[in-house]
């Protein structure tokens, strides 16, 4: 359980970039899991359905925070993101805010899908045909949303790790 | 171009590897590509560090008992108790019990018919008078008469025990009800058979034959509560 938690909650962190919002979709979603065992289809993949559980609840917050037009961090020194991305050294270790941090600077500009398939394929790099499953799209509409993420990601996080 | 290799088809992979390789603007564009892809290796391999599992497996447990809708272990009168517990049936509870002693109270001050000479045969819910019922509504099959009756007018209705069965008829015409009665029992020669197949009940009562004591009697008795059901009864219903 610890593992399939740990994962829950790199993709809820990852996608909302807030520990403690994070924390709560983890939990929901366990409850969900409990809850829903008997409709479980053992045919797909336990971390498939669990990721499916996890960014339908992130999907719900970020839409719930779209309309209250609210954002979880404050904005982040575009320097301190070029610094987590630059590093090289995986030993150097950043705290949970900091990485929120940089994260949110690149990605909270991205609609809520986008965001989300971004998040499953680069971050926690799992596969199209994964992502697709997860969130029940086709494999075009998961590679145009990245297509769209990555292009906007690009206009973005190259200049700042240019200067 | 924002397409991996492993995201492209085999051909759409050469088509691009063949076009980068003689496209300066594109091979230019690739770069920054390939350098944001560089960034963003290093950003997936920073890992969140994860939440206290103990923690939270503590909370998704407590959580799940609250959710739980029974316990497999428990006697019913804990599951009641759990039941009882929970806020939106206590909320649901509070609401029922509010509504039906709101009835009672509302019941209690408006409901009640207060007509001189059949208080004591027709009391509401809420004053459960019991005494010697009035005359002509003490037949056996009265309860039937002022239902059957009732379904002459129209109005709000309440429920009121006639002869010791509960009724619902109309409140506002129990006057209604005694006045269409004496109406009907002046004019019960000339009904039609189909009204008396209709109410078999009522055609018995209309037509019951009384010696000429008792019908004097009945009449005088009749006579003074319509007198006084008159004074009771808004001046444009009055009987001439």
């Amino acid at each position: 359980m610890e593992q399939y938690q740990g994962y829950a909650f790199a993709v809820a962190f990852r996608v909302l970039c807030d520990e403690e919002e994070a924390k709560d979709v983890v939990q929901e979603s366990f409850i969900r899991i409990w809850s829903s065992l008997s409709r479980y289809n053992r045919e797909v993949k336990f971390t498939t359905w669990m990721y499916s559980i996890v960014t339908h609840l992130c999907y719900d917050k970020l839409r719930t925070r779209k309309k209250k037009g609210t954002t979880a961090l404050d904005a982040v020194d575009p320097s301190f993101l070029a610094s987590v991305v630059a590093e090289d050294n995986p030993e150097l270790l950043y705290s949970n805010k900091e990485l929120a941090g940089a994260i949110k600077m690149l990605t909270d500009k991205l609609p809520p899908k986008q965001k989300i398939v971004f998040v499953l394929r680069d971050l926690q790099g799992l596969s199209v045909r994964e992502v697709s499953s997860i969130l029940r799209l086709s494999e075009n509409s998961v590679k145009a949303n990245l297509v769209y993420a990555r292009r906007f990601l690009r206009e973005h996080l190259i200049p700042i790790i240019s200067d | 171009m924002y397409l991996r290799e492993d995201e492209l088809g085999p051909d759409e992979w050469k088509e691009f590897r063949r076009h980068h390789s003689t496209c300066l603007t594109c091979a230019a564009e690739y770069r920054k590509v390939e350098r944001m892809e560089q960034a963003l290796t290093r950003l997936k391999n920073r890992n969140p560090h994860p939440p206290n599992p103990v923690a939270v497996a503590d909370a998704i447990i407590n959580e799940i008992e609250l959710v739980k809708p029974w316990n497999e272990s428990a006697s019913i009168y804990d599951i009641l108790v759990q039941w009882l517990d929970l806020p939106k049936v206590r909320g649901a509870l509070a609401s029922v019990l509010t509504f039906i002693c709101a009835s009672f109270l509302i019941e209690y001050t408006y409901g009640y018919v207060h007509i001189k000479g059949l208080e004591t045969s027709i009391t509401t819910y809420s004053s459960m008078q019991s005494s010697v019922p009035a005359p002509f509504l003490t037949q056996a099959d009265a309860s039937g008469v002022v239902s059957d009756l009732s379904k002459f007018v129209t109005g709000k209705r309440s429920f009121f025990e006639v002869s010791g069965n509960w009724v619902m008829i109309n409140k506002k015409s129990i006057e209604d009800i005694i006045l269409l009665l004496n109406q009907l029992q002046s004019i019960a020669p000339q009904l039609p058979p189909e009204f008396r197949a209709a109410h078999p009940q009522l055609w018995k009562l209309l037509t019951k034959k009384k010696d000429a004591k008792e019908l004097d009697a009945l009449l005088k008795e009749q006579t003074s509560l319509i007198r006084e059901l008159n004074d009771l009864i808004p001046q444009e219903r009055r009987i001439p």
